[in-house]
């Protein structure tokens, strides 16, 4: 499935509540998430998603069109060759958040409880078949 | 790209008389009032009288320091206006002064402004230079740049882990003269914590050349000198070696990560009121087994254990990988034994139906203890379950 397509979007939304890994770990989260992909390398447009998130379950994807607002917790964002980095495993999230790959707008005393959570997410993706721009 | 930061690190006997090179005349020194009855407190200011410089003192930190004395202690630094801080004491102390230097640098910040996205805080030390001269061989508070407050938080006390590269000290002095008073019991929890930390750091998902070297120099010295340390306090070799051991294995840590050792031993220890060094020393052992038995043939865990039991020369270059590393559960062992540190968690005196009433507590703060994800094998809730379990018996880890 071709990345940031919705078929691509449903099947992640679908991987996470499939992998009983993140509902233990993300059993106590609560807090939706709007993730930013800037243009960069192949992608010439920005792209959002939102994943919402509350005990354990991912409650809903969805692409967020341009000018559309969302009521969300955190924002994670930036190029989208770092998110591929995080997708393919080779960059940590939390280590792409410390060293600046990517931002992040939101309560960072929550988000360093939810390390576990992050990479839970993470590792979902591994079980989609997603083919890079 | 990636990084490795550090302090300035002067180390050894009279490392304190370093001051003297330190430009800056008015000091503000952060301690607390064991450090200031121990006379350790006197020692310091007895050297910057001598080198003509002033200082100022606040020596109420209380161990796991509260926002509200961080923001007291803040007003009364930038009141004072010093060219350098001075941190003397153990983890708390060496916390607390490091959130007051980047107060000091920018009055306008609060707790919260102390994070990872903040890139001011790169640019600490225009005001004055922070030196951390830590009075315990243990946390490695002198190199790291996290710092751990407490806030209260609707009816709870929350750990807020303030962590940004530029809270990293500008120097570490490691003067031997202060550890050396240490008692045996604090020397060996705090010892245990520095062998945690090194052999952690190994395989943590941060690791890098840089954080490996020093982490295997730290467990090196460690090993021999801790049972002498603890067991003849005033050898000053002893002490000097394991006050440079706890700044290489911070080093280590703080540039690479910890993982499920310190997360499991972090919530044993809040949850049953247990000393860091204790709980951390006891998981530590379960927690490397763990690791070493990941069924992911890309894990390194085994190779990089293995090559360190090689570079010790505990093995054989040519031994078998597996066999070689399962040689740092066998040293850990030895060591337990030969200091008497207790090898499971019933010997703290927890009662077994206590554990398996406080597990799924326990298991839920492991999941949002962000030492968590550091591991290179993450635990289902199952397996949080049996290592605990596993820990609580002394049984080795079989799964
Ligand atoms: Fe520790």
């Amino acid at each position: 499935m071709k990345i940031l397509t919705k078929e691509w979007l449903d099947a992640f939304g679908k991987a996470i509540n499939d992998n009983p890994a993140y509902s233990e770990a993300a059993s106590w989260w609560e807090g939706n998430m709007l993730c930013v992909i800037e243009p960069s390398g192949p992608l010439d447009r920005e792209v959002r998603f939102f994943l919402g998130l509350y005990h354990g379950e991912c409650t809903g994807v969805k692409l967020v069109e341009e000018g559309e607002e969302v009521d969300v917790e955190f924002t994670l964002s930036g190029p989208y060759d770092n998110w591929v980095k995080i997708a393919k495993k080779e960059l940590d999230t939390i280590q792409g958040v410390m060293s600046g790959k990517l931002r992040l707008v939101g309560n960072m005393a929550k988000l360093m409880r939810a390390t576990r959570a992050a990479q839970e997410i993470v590792n979902s993706l591994q079980n989609v078949e997603t083919e890079f721009l | 790209m990636w990084y490795f930061f550090s302090p300035d690190i002067i180390y050894g006997e009279d490392a304190l008389d370093f001051l003297e090179n330190i430009t800056g005349k008015k000091c503000y020194i952060i301690t607390d009032r064991t450090i200031k009855e121990l006379g350790y407190l006197k020692v310091l200011t007895d050297k910057l009288e001598k080198l003509g410089k002033t200082f100022d003192i606040f020596n109420e930190v209380q161990p796991d320091p509260r926002e509200e004395l961080v923001l007291r202690v803040k007003h009364l630094c930038n009141s004072y206006a010093p060219d350098l801080i001075i941190a003397l004491g153990g983890g708390s102390v060496i916390d607390t002064a490091k959130v007051i230097w980047a107060m000091y640098e920018y009055p306008q910040y609060g707790i919260d402004d102390l994070h990872i996205f903040n890139r001011d805080l790169y640019d600490l030390g225009k005001k004055a230079k922070f030196i951390a001269i830590p009075t315990t061989s243990g946390t490695g508070a002198d190199v790291t740049y996290d710092a751990v407050i407490s806030r209260y938080n609707n009816g709870v006390w929350q750990k807020l882990i303030q962590a940004h590269r530029g809270l990293v000290p500008s120097y570490a002095i490691l003067d031997p003269i202060f550890p050396i008073g240490m008692p045996p019991n604090l020397t060996l929890d705090t010892g245990m914590d520095i062998i945690a930390h090194a052999i952690e750091s190994l395989i943590a998902n941060g690791k890098n050349e840089f954080s490996n070297a020093l982490a295997t120099k730290a467990i090196e010295l460690s090993l021999k000198y801790l049972p002498i340390a603890y067991k003849n306090g005033k050898n000053k070799e002893a002490r000097d070696h394991l006050h440079q051991a706890a700044t290489m294995a911070g080093l280590a840590f703080g540039n690479a990560n910890l993982h499920i050792g310190h997360t499991t031993g972090h919530c044993l220890g809040a949850v049953f009121t247990v000393p860091h060094g204790k709980c951390v020393g006891i998981m530590l052992k379960y927690a490397t087994q763990y690791c070493l038995n990941n069924p992911d043939k890309d894990d390194l865990s085994v190779e990089i254990y293995a090559k360190l039991a090689k570079q010790l020369g505990w093995a054989k270059w040519e031994d078998d990988n597996k066999k070689a590393a399962n040689l740092v559960i066998e040293k850990l062992r030895e060591l337990y034994r030969e200091v008497g540190f207790p090898e499971k968690i019933q010997d703290l005196g927890i009662s077994n139906g206590d554990l398996e009433k406080n597990l799924d507590t326990l298991v839920n703060l492991c999941f949002q203890d962000a030492s968590g994800s550091m591991s290179p094998r993450l635990p289902s809730k199952a397996d949080f379950e049996n290592i605990y379990r596993y820990a609580y018996e002394g049984k080795d880890i079989d799964f």
